[in-house]
């Protein structure tokens, strides 16, 4: 008797995957209606937040990043806060202070905890490179933790938390570029390259017009989460496990596996969290094309958001204009092409 | 219920693992005919070559050791590919891969095989992996991907080995091959002379010999006798025998050279057939040409350069000197013979040169010997040489032994066994050690030396053993009748006595 009970709750469970699977599609496709023309970053944020990680995204202004967060919010059903990075911003700024609360004429006054911004599912950290290295640092450790200590105590942020945070490539200036560390905390870096003739005219004609496309909520905060478990839950084979380890391995110049062009050209390789990035968000775009398995072919699709900002090039590299992207598409495809 | 609707993907997954590894071993199976075949076209062109090889001419066709030998290699490399497939058997997950990359499957079999190895499906995603690729493997042809091959060589190296092993078989194996004669079979092709004929061969060249006055044919002759009554004795061997024969053969057409005349024609209608007249070694140009060479080619010539009889033809030469008996018996002018010597006939002894045979068949000596030459130069012997040659050109010369025919007189004033001082040789008569020095020691009593009736019979004489001389030199006595003659200008009286 028990046993059937387990079977019926597992086969509710395999009906709810089903499901959230359909309502994620569907989700994916508001999206799409909405920010015009940039479906493979929509793809990669989805991903990366079926995986439970954040997202760096590079790009240039003007380019719907803060459209990308809105609608990713409603449409996932997530509180969203945009947080403007600048240089005097402080970290209190974004994770909350305590101030005074209480009675009006004096008497009961306490001290309150006022939460930052940075208290809600989805966070828009804008141009995160102009804040000082203190003010990242406090939302980085927000981002790994999923909590922020203020005065002491800790305070646990809203599941699931989601950061999409952007830099800018241009007006370096005044800027406090993210350390490496830093960097390898965000599981994707995204970039966003300047739309197509046809994308662009497709922009214009979605954006400009009297009726503007609005999103629907698809998904809930809960289904997030779940979807987030399940994403865990893909099974990996062996031999995809080993490709992802040789790819990472095929990264670091001192190893034998190393191409030669890593050799020569990269400083510091692929760290094991890339490799762990590497695996999930493949386990989680295979759970979104609606497979239970993950394959090489997930796994060649991720490469390159999940590894590009893990990957530092030396000065030789840099001299000779070596682009990371073709690194590692390189290393990528020669050890897929060997489990082929 | 529910429990069996799951274990029936498994089940599915599994069944298809095993359609494969049959699809896998219906093509090894296919395979190893196809290595069948090549193999049998490889014997096929081996045993042609080696057909070629032994001479053996003609196609192969479906002779029996043919036939044989490409069943042999056909089973060898059908064997062979069984053997080494069993032993690199795929395993369930290499088979489970096969199926994900010829049927494009996307890691799905690999993963559940995985899935199912680690004690089956745990949480919703698994589980609806396995039984979403359960319900594939139910519809999937699995034996295709152990089927699939990878390379299209194996049949058509197959094919070619069809067509060049059919062609090995069908072509006949060209008949122009070397032949190849083992040692074994030269031995066995050996014919051991005939002694009647050998000693009838003796007694001819006795007459003759005696009646032209060559010291060759006498020697030759005896040397045909001992053989035949070494051969009657049968203390000889059929080889050793046969490579005598062989080799007085060589001497008799040069000793026919010498004399001319219907003898020299008699002998090289005979044997030249028998012998290999074409080899360079024994042309009879070359076999003429030898005793007009001076002193240093000597009659002694065939011994150094043998004439070249073929195994295959001693039967044939030894008719030939039977047949050559039975001319001269039947005709004795046929070869020469005068009707008085004819009727000597049977009558000559021992000639002189009873050690020719000895002599000429050791490398090491110079052939034919003349009775008073203590050396002879060069290593082909020569023509009479030192004291003997000039003692024969004054009468009464040689310390008053008088005259002599050349290789007529008695060499006893050379015994050197009879005492007296040895004296050497002065360093200019040994001319860089070109001189092989022997010496002859007469078998008959030396008191015979003083006379000179004994002409027309030369003692017999055997070589000493060289090794044997403990000193090399001449005995004083006759220090001075030699000296005159190597250096007369030394001798105070002009080298008369």
């Amino acid at each position: 008797m028990a046993e059937r009970a387990v079977e019926h709750e597992t086969l509710s469970e395999h009906e709810r995957l089903q499901d959230a699977l359909g309502r994620l599609e569907r989700g994916r496709h508001a999206v799409r209606k909405v920010v015009v023309g940039q479906e493979d970053v929509i793809d990669q944020v989805t991903i990366a937040l079926l995986s439970g990680g954040h997202v760096l995204i590079e790009s240039a202004p003007g380019l719907g990043k803060t459209l990308l967060v809105r609608t990713l919010g409603v449409v996932f059903g997530l509180k969203t806060n945009r947080i403007q990075f600048t240089p005097d911003l402080m970290p209190a700024d974004i994770v909350g202070t305590y101030a005074l609360a209480g009675g009006d004429r004096g008497d009961g006054l306490r001290t309150e905890f006022q939460p930052g911004p940075v208290f809600a599912q989805m966070v828009l950290a804008d141009e995160i490179n102009r804040a000082t290295p203190k003010t990242q640092s406090s939302l980085l450790e927000a981002m790994q933790e999923g909590t922020v200590t203020v005065m002491g105590i800790e305070y646990e942020l809203p599941r699931p938390f989601f950061v999409l945070a952007t830099q800018n490539p241009i007006e370096m200036e005044g800027t406090y570029l993210l350390p490496e560390a830093q960097i390898d905390r965000f599981f994707f870096k995204v970039t966003l390259g300047f739309p197509s003739q046809e994308m662009l005219e497709s922009i214009l004609e979605a954006t400009t017009g009297a009726e503007v496309a609005a999103a629907e909520t698809v998904l809930g905060p809960a289904d997030v989460l779940a979807l987030q478990r399940w994403t865990r839950e893909v099974p990996i084979s062996s031999d995809v496990r080993a490709a992802v380890a040789q790819v990472v391995r095929s990264t670091q110049p001192e190893l034998p596996e190393a191409t030669e062009r890593v050799r020569r050209y990269v400083r510091y390789g692929v760290s094991p969290r890339g490799a762990q990035a590497l695996v999930l968000a493949a386990k989680a775009r295979a759970l979104m094309s609606g497979r239970y398995n993950v394959a090489l072919d997930d796994v060649r699709a991720v490469a390159m958001p999940a590894l590009r900002h893990r990957l530092q090039v030396n000065f030789e590299g840099e001299a000779a204009g070596v682009v990371v992207d073709d690194l590692v598409a390189e290393v990528v495809e020669a050890v897929t092409a060997r489990r082929r | 219920m529910a429990t069996q609707s799951r274990a029936e993907p498994g089940h599915n997954v599994l069944r298809a693992l095993r359609s494969a590894e049959s699809g896998w071993w219906r093509r090894v199976a296919t395979d190893a005919a196809l290595a069948g075949i090549l193999g049998a076209g490889v014997a096929a062109v081996a045993i042609w070559g080696a057909a070629m090889r032994r001479g053996e001419p003609g196609p192969l066709g479906l002779r029996p050791d043919a036939v044989l030998a490409v069943a042999a290699g056909a089973m060898f490399a059908a064997v062979s590919w069984l053997v080494v497939c069993a032993l690199r058997r795929p395993s369930q997950l290499d088979l489970a891969r096969r199926i994900d990359v010829l049927l494009e499957q996307s890691e799905r079999f690999t993963t559940v095989y995985e899935v199912l190895a680690a004690g089956g499906p745990r949480g919703v995603v698994a589980t609806a992996l396995v039984d979403e690729v359960g319900r594939k493997a139910a519809t999937l042809d699995a034996k295709v991907a152990g089927w699939a091959r990878g390379a299209r060589w194996p049949r058509v190296a197959a094919v070619a080995a069809v067509v060049v092993g059919a062609l090995a078989l069908s072509l006949p194996v060209p008949g122009g091959a070397k032949e190849v004669v083992s040692p074994a079979a030269i031995r066995s092709e050996v014919v051991m002379p005939d002694a009647d004929a050998l000693a009838g061969l003796a007694e001819v060249l006795s007459l003759i010999g005696e009646q032209e006055d060559s010291d060759y044919l006498q020697a030759l002759s005896t040397s045909f006798r001992e053989l035949a009554d070494r051969v009657s004795a049968g203390v000889v061997s059929a080889a050793e025998a046969d490579k005598v024969a062989r080799e007085l053969a060589g001497h008799l057409m040069t000793a026919s050279q010498e004399v001319g005349g219907a003898f020299e024609a008699a002998i090289e209608a005979a044997l030249a057939g028998a012998l290999n007249v074409g080899s360079p070694a024994a042309t009879p140009s070359e076999r003429g040409a030898a005793p007009q060479s001076g002193s240093q080619a000597g009659p002694s010539e065939p011994a150094q350069a043998p004439v070249s009889l073929p195994p295959d033809r001693s039967a044939s030469f030894y008719r030939s000197l039977t047949a050559l008996v039975e001319e001269f018996e039947r005709d004795p002018t046929g070869l020469g013979l005068r009707p008085q010597q004819q009727e000597q006939a049977g009558a000559a002894g021992g000639g002189f040169y009873a050690g020719v045979l000895e002599a000429s068949t050791d490398a090491r000596s110079a052939g034919p010997q003349q009775p008073a030459a203590g050396r002879s130069e060069g290593p082909a012997g020569g023509d009479p040489a030192g004291a003997a040659e000039r003692s024969s050109a004054g009468v009464g010369d040689a310390a008053g032994q008088g005259a002599a025919e050349l290789g007529a007189g008695s060499d006893t004033f050379l015994d050197l066994a009879g005492g007296g001082e040895v004296v050497p040789l002065a360093q200019a008569d040994s001319d860089e050690g070109r001189f092989v020095e022997m010496e002859l020691i007469p078998l008959t009593d030396p008191g015979a030396a003083q006379s000179t009736s004994s002409v027309g019979t030369p003692p017999a004489f055997t070589r000493s053993d060289e090794a044997a001389f403990t000193s090399r030199g001449i005995a004083v006595e006759h220090a001075g009748v030699v000296g005159r003659y190597f250096t007369p200008g030394k001798v105070p009286d002009g080298g008369r006595p």
